[in-house]
């Protein structure tokens, strides 16, 4: 008989197989990491540049520059761009966060001799064309007015401004004014201060050919595009403000989405790798605490977490969720009653055990492959850090105690830090 | 290239083992063939309420995710219209546990009253969360039963109504289970770092003793050919109009199926495409316009989905589709285009298999299409479809006695105009 109300053995995850970086620099010096492997013959590359809101100053300039780039440059129109990268089967990829914008080109390694020539383009001659530019404004316009009928959207922006105050360039938040005001001027002056090759950093994940560093400087490794420039971004401390009830209301609104956030500590900082344990019992998984009593327990919503988040200068620790309008206030008591009961009780060796060997598995899963490596590192820009992190991440969560879990309870979820931000009702 | 092993258990179960040694971790998918299709009129939703309850623990073992969890595992599960897939990754060394745990929930689930009252209440958040408290989240809803009228497409798969979620009781979550949830109903596919044998070893071990079941005959109503144009026109709190137009087409067994797919691509696939080119960027008609199939095993959808500008009128946006569609019937797409496409589409089959887990969910679903080995035939179906294939199909399927059209109208956008 098949002994079916005994789990199988099982075996500790254990030693971090990080396929090793390389790094080189182009003939300019750009620095290049490089991630080899995978199983396909297909590669991406990471153009990274300090060219986020933070460097923008003003919202959506470091946006519409990076997207913009794309759409027409001295040598190809829009169109043409976009034809090279289908035709070849590419694809483009962008984003902006506060300190770092990128251009992301996944592609089959066999095409990149054509693939890059139109990435220089695009990185060194945009012409930020006029119809570009208003095509872009008005879909973004769209989006904007749509976004704004969606709680959780609206609880996201107000939080960052509650947390950060409006004049922080964390706390800066687009409206609908920064569409009106927005400049072709601003986006080309951008352009030429951030995106230079003094600024440029590669990374290259999956499987290159040996050619590959030869392409890679024949067009990127040139004198032809550097300006002087150095990253001088200034991010002002944050003043601590103490916590309290923000509503943005919204009539129609059937379910409230829910923000509850304080400052937190960036990656640099010790308690940065065990808060991401107390992250995942609190919220952080399927089985944590918030989900379990939410969801599980009384059905309030569909999903709750919680989540730390690190940016160079500062850091935020939150619980979002989206709940029945009625019951909301009942989920913010809940959400206070977890953050109280991990102050005061220590978590039991069985659950520390499994958020443990949780975290663990999904360590394995969020390095493996060149592909998902390479995001990893990515994370790491701007702190100083390397890849050695994930390893001491590892030995974090093998080593750390429930009374250790306990004490950073008591020092981080004290509930008059939190703001409470609501949309809805 | 995809290289596969295939067993078949005595019970009838299918498996699917693919060996990725560039992983130390493993994944396991196990598809059940029960979608909201097998779902009755008046109690739609339920395929995909018991997805929820698969988690609230099985005969012999009281919780799902704990054990998962504690060997480093993690796992969801999605549910359409025609299948359930459940699918999980752990460290390769404790794939045995993942075994142990579907095998046990595919034997028999706990069926207790506290978690079904739990999970419709859950159910019913995540039904406001996406379908009701979303700007334009309830198309799906107004969409489906314009298109079908007999066919079970015609309800969403979260349920054509709330109060089917609030109706169902443990009777009828028993008689679900045993209808469908059966060794010979499903199919599980293994992908990682593992041995196939192995694998085979250990699934006949925890899955060789679960009973057959007598499955319930599929038998879905034949859904008739649409006569006339069908327009639905509602009016929502949105900052603007959408416009959808959907045309009913072939399954995704038809030889058809593919050649439908490059015409939506030559339509719209890639930012270089001729909706986006013409209609976006040229006319600025559209904010964002797309063109896509849906994918379906049984007969599906053509779809058009696209917002249309702030200076426009939701008409002459239209007109301008039934523009492009005219061009596709009368015109041969030319070479370059179509070999454009076609990389398009090589490239992204190849980008869906770096990913392990990607992997085991194509090839378990490949598997109920027919078989698991068609998986590495797919590239070659698209190389082959020809300018005057894309021609036809468009003859045939985008004509206005098949198309539902839903006019979804800003009220703020009509007051600003007036």
């Amino acid at each position: 008989m098949l002994a079916r109300n005994t789990a199988p053995s099982f075996v500790l995850p254990a030693g971090l197989s990080i396929i090793d970086g390389k790094e080189f620099k182009l003939n300019n010096g750009i620095p290049v990491h490089v991630i080899n492997g995978g199983t396909q013959d297909v590669v991406k590359i990471d153009f990274i540049f300090p060219a986020g809101s933070v460097q923008a100053q003003k919202p959506l300039v470091a946006s519409f520059t990076n997207h913009l780039m794309q759409e027409g440059t001295v040598g190809m129109t829009s169109a043409e761009i976009s034809e090279k990268i289908d035709y070849y089967g590419a694809f483009l990829g962008q984003s902006v966060n506060y300190h770092h914008a990128q251009i992301t080109l996944y592609a089959l390694t066999k095409y990149l001799p054509e693939l890059l020539p139109v990435i220089e383009d695009i990185i060194k001659k945009p012409t930020f064309s006029k119809h570009e530019f208003d095509v872009y404004l008005s879909k973004k316009r769209q989006d904007f007015h749509v976004d704004s009928e969606k709680v959780k959207v609206l609880s996201h922006r107000e939080s960052l401004e509650v947390l950060f105050g409006e004049d922080h360039p964390y706390g800066k938040v687009a409206k609908l004014k920064h569409y009106d005001a927005l400049k072709i001027s601003d986006l080309k002056e951008f352009h030429k201060a951030q995106y230079s090759s003094d600024l440029c950093r590669i990374i290259v994940a999956g499987k290159t050919n040996s050619d590959f560093n030869n392409l890679l400087n024949q067009y990127f490794g040139g004198d032809d595009w550097h300006n002087n420039t150095e990253d001088v971004s200034v991010v002002p401390d944050v003043p601590a403000i103490k916590g309290g009830l923000h509503i943005v209301k919204k009539d129609n609104a059937i379910q409230s989405a829910l923000r509850i956030v304080r400052l937190g500590v960036t990656k640099s900082h010790p308690d940065f790798l065990p808060l991401m344990v107390l992250n995942t019992l609190f919220g952080g998984y399927f089985g944590s605490r918030l989900m379990a009593n939410l969801r599980e327990e009384k059905g309030l919503t569909y999903g709750i977490s919680s989540f730390i988040t690190s940016f160079v200068k500062a850091g935020m620790i939150g619980v979002s969720t989206e709940v029945l309008a009625e019951k909301r206030e009942l989920a913010v008591e809940e959400v206070f009653a977890e953050m109280e009961k991990l102050r005061s009780e220590v978590v039991s060796d069985e659950e520390l055990t499994r958020v443990k060997n949780y975290m663990l598995g999904d360590l394995m899963r969020n390095l493996d492959g060149p592909f998902a490596l390479s995001e990893a590192y990515r994370g790491l820009l701007g702190f100083d850090l390397t890849i050695g992190f994930f390893n001491e991440l590892e030995q974090t969560i093998i080593n750390i105690t429930a009374e250790e879990i306990k004490e950073l309870a008591v020092k981080y979820l004290v509930k008059d830090d939190f703001h409470v931000v609501v949309a809805g009702k | 290239m995809i290289e596969i092993k295939k067993y078949t258990l005595e019970n009838g179960l299918k498996l699917i083992v693919h060996q990725d040694k560039t992983t130390p971790l493993a994944a396991i998918n196990v598809l059940y063939d029960v979608g909201a299709k097998d779902e009755d009129e008046e109690k739609t939703g339920f395929a995909h309420l018991f997805e929820h309850l698969m988690f609230g623990g099985s005969a012999n073992i009281p919780s799902y995710d704990e054990p998962l969890q504690k060997v480093g595992g993690d796992n969801n599960a999605w549910t359409s219209n025609d299948l359930t897939n459940y699918y999980l990754t752990l460290p390769a060394a404790n794939l045995e546990t993942g075994l142990w745990l579907e095998s046990d929930r595919m034997l028999e689930l706990d069926f207790s009253q506290e978690s079904l009252d739990v999970q419709k209440k859950v159910v019913i958040e995540e039904y406001k969360q996406r379908y009701l408290n979303q700007p334009y989240g309830d198309v799906p809803l107004l969409l489906r039963p314009l298109a079908y009228k007999v066919h079970p497409y015609k309800w969403p798969t979260i349920g054509a109504d709330i109060k089917h979620i609030e109706e169902a009781n443990l009777d009828d979550v028993k008689q679900f289970f045993y209808s469908h949830y059966a060794p010979n109903n499903a199919i599980v596919s293994v992908t990682g770092n593992v041995e196939p044998d192995e694998v085979y070893g250990l699934v006949k071990k925890w899955f060789g003793d679960i009973p057959s079941r007598q499955v319930k005959k599929r038998q879905l109503p034949t859904e008739p050919v649409q006569k006339e144009m069908r327009i639905k026109k509602v009016e929502r709190d949105v900052p603007s109009d959408m416009l959808q137009m959907t045309f009913h087409m072939c399954g995704r067994r038809d030889a058809e199926y593919h050649t439908l797919d490059m015409l939506s691509d030559v339509l719209s696939n890639g930012a270089s495409s001729r909706l986006y080119q013409r209609l976006v960027k040229g006319k600025k008609l559209f904010t964002d316009l797309h063109a896509y199939i849906s994918g379906d095993i049984e007969n599906g959808l053509f779809t058009f989905a696209g917002n249309i500008s702030d200076h426009a009128t939701i008409y002459e946006a239209e007109e301008a589709i039934w523009e492009e569609i005219a061009e596709i019937k009368n015109v041969l797409v030319e070479e370059y285009e179509l070999q454009k496409v076609k990389n398009k589409v090589e490239s992204t089959l190849t980008f869906s298999e770096i990913n392990f887990l990607n992997k085991a969910m194509n090839l378990a679903q490949f598997e109920l299409l027919g078989r698991a080995e068609d998986i590495n035939h797919e590239v070659d179906k698209y190389r082959s479809v020809t300018a005057e294939d894309i021609k036809a199909c468009a003859n045939r399927v985008l004509v206005e006695s098949n198309c539902s059209k839903l006019y979804y109208l800003s009220i703020s956008k009509k007051e600003k105009i007036c």
